[in-house]
């Protein structure tokens, strides 16, 4: 696969996630996926943050692999796509929504862990 | 703001379905093309050796129109793997055309149909009414109307956040059809804005037809035409008069590679020769522009005797903001990704235009359930056939291509006018069994119309991979190991189309039990 589809997929990939957060964060999706559990203020900060980061990624990654201006333009429509997953899912499977978040949180936990390694180990 | 969303919905609508449809199938009008012209399934990539010009090329043209007094020549590329030459003649600018193979320059059979890059795109911008551009202005109204469908559906929208996200799929029918309405249109948001936007801007020269009168009034005092005044200065083109006396052609090589010094090796695709056998000539070189979305309008002229170059045209900062935007809706570059996001963006547009109506004629139902609804009950029809109408038209077109015999003339018409009355024939078809059902049975008849012309167009759609295969051998397995891209992707789109179409005919046959229930209930 070429290092151009490989950025696309990763920026779409990101996208889905970040929309996912940004559906928890609204207080239907978040009752929809975890019921009676309350959606406290420090949580939606924390989903609505980690939203908007992970949809700044998924640009950096678009930006990765093509020129600006259909970097721009596709990750527009990623982003239009990624709304469309994610409304799916809360369609169709709700609780997925909640395994992403959590494989989500895992996934950055381990880059960061293996980041800190990698650092320690270069130093 | 909804009465504006209502009426601008429900008159326009059907025509901007149309235009949507037409404009999602145009994302991919070449690889359409390669499907209904056999002999084009070819490959060409950049990494092969392009014709000799002068060796090659030349003693074709000589050959097949020495006299014409514009000769065309495009050069294989990878959506169109073939070399195409195109002649002008004395009496008419209307040109004919030859396609050539690649490698060998074989001549090859006439495709003997407009193809969708000939009918389905030009549908799509004039709707192939071009008498004093009516087509043009109805898809500009649409556009207008389109505009303002998304500003004020967006304002109508009032749990836009709230439910951001929100698709009850499982719920009552009319709840299931506004989320999707809402979710594609929220989520499609930007891409029809810009799609719309673009579209309108691209066509400024038809709504704005007076605007080089007013911008290029010194040139008109000289005695130029405005609109030759405008060609020139902002596009680069500029017309030749003969001078009458013959005059002969210098070789074409060394002006593409002085061209491609500047743009870059392999850079040109397409040469015109005006008057080439005249003292008076020029040779003009187009470059193709994969690698940016701004559409290069740029080009190189050369005397046709001398082989000097008379001119380089380079389009001005302002202009090429307009390629820019032009280059946002064609989306000619390479980017396979983009490519079918924009074909998926464009029948996202296809399904809010769809639901909306569908919504629409739904809560009117509902509302005059009492009374007789013949408005709605025309409504009905009128949407059934621009919907399912116009898809199933398409199909004919696609079939027609397929089953009509390679004959240049057929019934005292030529094949590819045979092609398009299949396709306005089948849309007529479809239109009267629309009104006949809904007339005959004012309750359920709608019901019954879409849920029919949804399992006709699934059966066309089948017909249609299996007349492929039937007439060009090239059947899904043998094109998906290939990788003959353009065909397969046609034959897996028309099997999905009738997979859905397939679904959503399932659906509204569970559906018409439930209605005649609820029908009692009110009663």
């Amino acid at each position: 696969m070429s290092d151009a589809a490989l950025y696309s997929l990763l920026a779409l990939l990101l996208a889905v996630l970040g929309f996912a957060w940004l559906a928890l964060a609204l207080p239907n999706h978040w009752r929809q996926v975890h019921g009676s559990l309350p959606l406290t203020a420090p949580r939606q900060a924390i989903l609505r943050s980690g939203a908007s980061l992970m949809l700044g990624l998924s640009l950096l990654c678009s930006l990765a692999g093509d020129s600006p201006a259909m970097a721009i333009l596709l990750w527009l429509m990623l982003l239009s796509s990624a709304i469309v997953v994610v409304a799916c899912l809360l369609a169709c499977q709700p609780r997925w929504l909640h395994t992403i978040t959590l494989l989500t949180l895992l996934a950055f936990a381990g880059l960061i862990i293996a980041g800190v390694v990698g650092l320690k180990m270069a130093g | 703001m909804g009465e504006l969303h209502t009426w601008a919905g429900v008159l326009l609508g059907v025509l901007l379905f149309a235009v949507f449809w037409t404009g999602s199938l145009s994302v991919f009008d070449k690889e359409i093309d390669r499907w209904m012209m056999p002999s084009t399934r070819l490959h060409w990539d950049d990494s092969m050796q392009r014709p000799s010009l002068d060796r090659d090329i030349r003693p074709l043209l000589e050959q097949r129109a020495a006299n014409a007094p514009v000769w065309t020549i495009i050069l294989p590329l990878e959506r169109t793997p073939f070399l195409t030459l195109t002649y002008g003649s004395e009496e008419s600018r209307k040109s004919s055309r030859d396609l050539f193979h690649p490698i060998t320059l074989e001549p090859l059979a006439k495709p003997l149909t407009l193809g969708a890059s000939g009918f389905i795109y030009p549908f799509h911008h004039n709707l192939t009414l071009r008498y004093k551009n009516i087509g043009a202005w109805l898809v500009g109204i649409a556009g207008m109307a389109m505009l303002c469908l998304l500003v004020s559906g967006v304002v109508i929208h009032r749990k836009l956040f709230s439910e951001f996200f929100t698709l009850r799929l499982h719920r009552a029918f009319g709840r299931s059809t506004l989320d999707v309405h809402n979710v594609a249109g929220v989520a499609l948001l930007p891409f029809h804005l810009l799609i719309t936007l673009s579209g309108l801007i691209v066509a400024f020269a038809i709504y704005y037809p007076d605007a080089p009168q007013h911008t290029y009034r010194e040139q008109v005092q000289s005695g130029v035409s405005a609109e030759r005044a405008f060609l020139g200065e902002a596009l680069g083109r500029i017309r030749l008069r003969a001078a009458k006396e013959p005059g002969e052609l210098a070789p074409l090589e060394p002006m593409v590679a002085k061209a491609e010094q500047h743009w870059g090796p392999g850079s040109v695709y397409l040469l015109r020769v005006n008057n080439p056998k005249d003292a008076n000539g020029n040779v003009l070189l187009r470059r193709t522009s994969h690698s940016s979305v701004t559409k290069d309008i740029d080009n190189f002229r050369f005397a046709n005797v001398s082989g000097e170059v008379m001119g380089r045209f380079q389009a001005s900062a302002m202009v090429n903001t307009w390629n820019f935007i032009a280059g946002l809706h064609y989306i000619q570059f390479r980017h396979d990704a983009l490519r079918w996001l924009y074909f998926l963006g464009g029948l996202g547009g296809c399904v809010v235009i769809a639901t909306g109506l569908f919504f629409w004629t739904q809560a009117r139902r509902k509302k005059q359930q009492r009374h007789g609804h013949l408005g709605v009950s025309l409504l009905d029809a009128l949407s059934i056939a621009g919907v399912c109408g116009v898809i199933l038209a398409t199909l004919a077109f696609l079939l027609a291509n397929r089953c009509l015999p390679m004959q240049e003339q057929l019934f005292g018409l030529g094949r590819a006018r045979v092609e398009i009355l299949s396709f306005y024939a089948l849309w007529l078809v479809a239109s009267a069994h629309a009104v006949w059902r809904v007339m005959r049975d004012q309750r359920l008849g709608y019901l019954h119309a879409w849920r029919e012309q949804c399992t006709a167009i699934a059966l066309l759609a089948v017909l249609a991979v299996l007349a492929n295969w039937l007439t060009t051998g090239d059947h899904l397995l043998a094109t998906l190991r290939s990788g003959n891209g353009p065909v397969a992707g046609t034959d897996l789109c028309l099997l999905a189309a009738a997979a859905l179409a397939l679904l959503a005919a399932h659906k509204l046959r569970r559906r018409v039990p439930q209605e005649e229930t609820l029908e009692v209930a009110h009663v």
